[in-house]
């Protein structure tokens, strides 16, 4: 089994609205593994972006993470602060949006764009010194989170102690007494992390200083032998000078000259031809294809090893589509990313996913890898999902799924498909089914996989898809074998 | 052979921007033919940009051809004038060419001549001069009378007509009046159609709402309290409710979530059965253009490169523009993507220096642009 890269846990968010709290996302559980691509479908207002989003952090700001954890390098990323968030977003975790118009600046030149981002990041110096002191901050910063959730707890104790009439002395003293062994615990790390990160500045300054002045004593020999020549040979001199210079800055931090550079760079690696020309015009000088490559290309220029694609697709013809897909494909493998790609096209989930989770409601209804959704699908959303989807061969009245997505704000007690649903059985009106094991990787949350429920089929359709899948696979490694 | 409900002859749709050194002529529509016949569904596809939205529009009169020809129901509905335009400026630019070479062979012939033939000379070579100018004059004044007859054509609103062919636009958000009530919005066709008793306008706006599998309450909503789906079916109803013959669908479900697409389509496909409109389906979706539509065509930056019945385009595609398309479509068969090739169109393979192409039926049914080197290659590779 690989290595887990992002692990979440139990998520719930909800929207805060005027007509009440709108669960958009309920109790999901799923873990990304290294290397992989999760393609998450379902119905627009299932939650797949809402999930996505609550990853990246940017979550609208009604929105509440009601429970749950993400856990992503030991640390919880619906707990971690914004500013820790900056480090995260962008340098480890890249984010591709469905559309490449409204997602880019209309006013603001390409090469701007992509650059702007290393460039706010590559403060050199800066990041050093953050990062020396980056455990003694993260000790510091728990222990003061833990004494204002101690806070919050005993005000509320307190209160409900109070309603109920019951003693508060006790909870009091409690309270006290944690304080007590927190607030030296606090200062102490407080004045470590203090310590440390003056220490760590003293450091780089130091470091900063030598090489400044490696490099000064470098131009001044450099100076010496221009003085010396003449004419023609006075150029090149010049020149090295500059570069020593940007040499220099460059160690400072990232400068336009550099950032330009690995801007030509990434372009060239997303495939968009004449890059030094393109980086001086404006997203509405690019075609829909072009523009989506660019979104990619910003995504990349911080070399991010989890990428989330949030129906990039989707505003994209037919042609343009493919050629996307190929590109991400191309760049998971050569940069061994790990990709969450979010899409209701499930002709895009066969072509991308590795594994494939089945949104509805805000729940994940089934979770398995794509051989196992496409081919052996368990849950009656999975099955409507896949049939309401014409392919080559169908002439058949397509099915439709009846009615419409419930109402998050009432979200239903059994399971959330029920009303929709043709193969309901009574359970599901009253209880969430839990998920079912079907074989290691493959889980479905319905009752019809409980022992006692009766047999159920899938529908024609896709027994007969699912058969001419088989057989398309089999003839094809029969004639490769031949 | 079904009766031929819509043609379009050479249509040409050009938009031109700037002036002067800055001019630019898009060709969004380059010279297009094609016939749908009653009952059929005829499927337009191509990538964004290939012009098959500006077709359609070109066919219900929201822009003037540029050039070409469009009959609806035997009766042209609209035609361009810069064809005809062109002509004229041709056969004036020829005679103007005879003109001058008369006249250098006339000053050849007159510093030859003695002085008493001189007149002789002159008098003979003024009345060729004359006769070509005569000639040019009746050509073009043929020529001319056609112009105002296009131009009424294309200008009149012969709304007896005009009310058998609707259409359903793309986004049901942006095309519904977020402030007349569904209602407001079924009828103003009606209206504009000259219905005035409101008690029928009423009836037809129920029925119409029942057809499309909405309730009869819902006419005094708004359109932002419905869904997605709900909404395309209210453009549906609003195409519907003047009894069309034939509807021009821009991509109604590209917009719309997978398990809505199917709903939309299901009942675009009862209407046809069940009132035999002839739909022309313009969508980038293969998958669903194969399923719903019964003949194909394929567009190209403004050109038809390829029209042929679904199953013989799909099993037979010739244009290398269509493969390239087709290997595009992906599949919920994960055997089968990974395994997927997609072949690159590049247009530079069609060598059209010498050769001029044109949409030629290699086949019953199956009309593919290309020129003589072209079609016998297309032909060998159909055996």
């Amino acid at each position: 089994m690989p290595d887990v890269k992002l692990s979440v846990k139990d998520l719930s968010v909800s929207f805060k609205t005027p007509q009440g709290l709108v669960r958009a996302v309920r109790d999901i559980n799923f873990d990304l593994y290294q290397k992989e691509t999760l393609a998450i479908v379902g119905e627009s207002g299932s939650g797949k972006s809402v999930t996505s989003r609550s990853i990246m952090g940017i979550l609208a700001g009604n929105a509440v993470v009601d429970s749950g954890s993400i856990i992503y390098e030991d640390e919880d990323l619906t707990k971690i602060r914004e500013e820790d968030f900056h480090k995260l977003r962008g340098n480890k975790l890249g984010m591709i949006f469905q559309d490449p118009l409204s997602s880019l600046n209309p006013i603001m030149k390409i090469g701007k764009q992509i650059t702007e981002g290393m460039i706010v990041n590559g403060k050199h110096l800066k990041n050093r010194v953050k990062a020396k002191a980056h455990p003694q901050r993260r000790k510091y910063l728990n222990l003061r989170d833990s004494l204002e959730k101690a806070k919050a707890a005993y005000k509320d104790a307190l209160k409900e102690a109070k309603e109920s009439g019951a003693d508060t002395a006790a909870i009091k003293s409690d309270f006290l007494a944690k304080q007590a062994d927190l607030k030296p615990a606090i200062a102490e790390a407080k004045a470590a992390y203090n310590s440390v990160l003056k220490e760590a500045k003293a450091e780089v300054d130091a470091d900063w200083q030598a090489q400044k002045a490696k490099y000064a004593e470098k131009i001044k020999a450099v100076k010496a032998q221009m003085a010396s020549a003449s004419g023609e040979d006075k150029r090149g001199y010049r020149q090295e000078i500059a570069d020593l210079k940007e040499e220099l800055a460059r160690y400072k931090q990232v400068t336009k000259k550099e950032a330009r550079e690995r801007a030509v760079e990434v372009m060239n690696e997303v495939g968009i031809p004449e890059p030094e020309r393109r980086l001086k015009q404006y997203p509405f000088q690019f075609s829909g294809g072009m523009r989506q490559r660019i979104v990619i290309a910003i995504a990349l220029t911080a070399d991010p090893d989890l990428l989330i694609c949030d129906e990039p697709t989707t505003a994209l013809d037919v042609t343009i589509q493919a050629q996307i897909l190929e590109l991400i494909n191309r760049l998971k493998e050569e940069r061994d990313l790990t990709v969450i790609f979010i899409t209701h096209d499930l002709g895009v989930v066969a072509n991308m996913a590795d594994r494939v989770a089945v949104m509805y409601a805000g729940k994940i209804v089934e979770i398995g890898t794509s051989e196992e959704i496409f081919y052996d699908p368990k849950h009656p959303y999975t099955w409507a999902l896949l049939s309401s989807m014409p392919d080559l061969s169908s002439r058949d009245r397509l099915f439709s799924i009846p009615g419409t997505p419930p109402n998050m704000l009432f979200p239903p007690k059994g399971d959330a498909f029920a009303d929709r649903n043709e193969y309901a059985l009574a359970i599901d009106f009253e209880q969430q089914p839990p998920y079912f094991k079907i074989s290691d990787t493959h889980y479905a949350a319905t009752w019809l996989l409980h022992e006692d429920s009766p047999k159920v089929e899938p529908p024609q359709v896709i027994q007969d898809r699912i058969k001419a899948m088989k057989q398309r696979a089999k003839d094809s490694t029969q004639s490769e074998a031949r | 052979m079904a009766e031929t409900i819509l043609s379009v002859r050479n249509l040409k749709q050009h938009f031109t921007t700037g002036l002067g050194r800055n001019k630019l002529v898009v060709k969004a529509v380059d010279d297009v033919s094609f016939d749908i016949q009653k009952g059929e569904v005829f499927g337009l596809v191509g990538e964004s940009g290939c012009g098959k939205t500006t077709t359609g529009r070109t066919i219900i009169k929201l822009y003037e051809p540029t050039d070409g020809e469009v009959y609806f129901l035997g009766e042209r509905i609209s035609a361009g004038t810069i064809g005809i335009k062109n002509q004229i400026k041709d056969e004036k630019r020829q005679a103007a060419v005879e003109i001058a070479a008369l006249k250098e062979t006339m000053a050849q012939e007159l510093a030859g001549a003695s002085d008493s033939a001189k007149a002789g000379v002159q008098d003979t070579y003024q009345a060729k001069i004359k006769e070509v100018e005569l000639k040019r004059d009746a050509v073009i004044k043929t020529l001319k009378r056609d112009i105002p007859k296009r131009k009424e054509d294309t200008a009149q609103d012969n709304r007896s007509i005009l009310n058998k062919m609707q259409m359903i636009f793309q986004d049901p958000i942006a095309s519904l009046n977020p402030r007349m009530t569904v209602k407001e919005i079924i009828a103003e066709g009606l209206r504009i159609a000259g219905e005035t008793k409101e008690k029928v306008i009423s009836e037809k706006v129920q029925d119409v709402l029942k057809t499309v599998g909405l309730l009869p309450e819902h006419a005094s909503r708004y359109p932002h309290e419905f869904s997605g789906g709900q909404r395309q079916r209210i453009g549906i109803a609003r195409a519907l409710v003047v009894n069309p013959e034939f509807i021009i669908a821009d991509e109604p479900i590209s917009a719309l979530d997978v398990s809505i697409q199917a709903q939309v389509i299901n009942l675009l496909n009862d209407l046809r059965k069940d009132f035999g409109i002839t739909i022309m389906f313009i969508a980038h979706d293969l998958s669903v253009v194969k399923y719903f539509a019964d003949r194909i065509g394929v567009m190209y930056y403004g050109k038809l490169v390829e029209l042929a019945d679904k199953d013989e385009l799909f099993k037979n595609p010739l244009h290398p523009y269509t493969k390239s398309l087709l290997s595009a479509v992906p599949l919920p068969d994960p055997q089968y993507e990974r395994g997927r090739q997609r072949i690159k169109y590049d247009p530079t393979v069609h060598d059209y220096s010498a050769d001029l192409p044109e949409l030629h039926e290699i086949k019953k049914g199956h009309l593919i642009y290309a020129n003589q080197a072209e079609i016998a290659a297309y032909k060998q590779e159909l055996k």
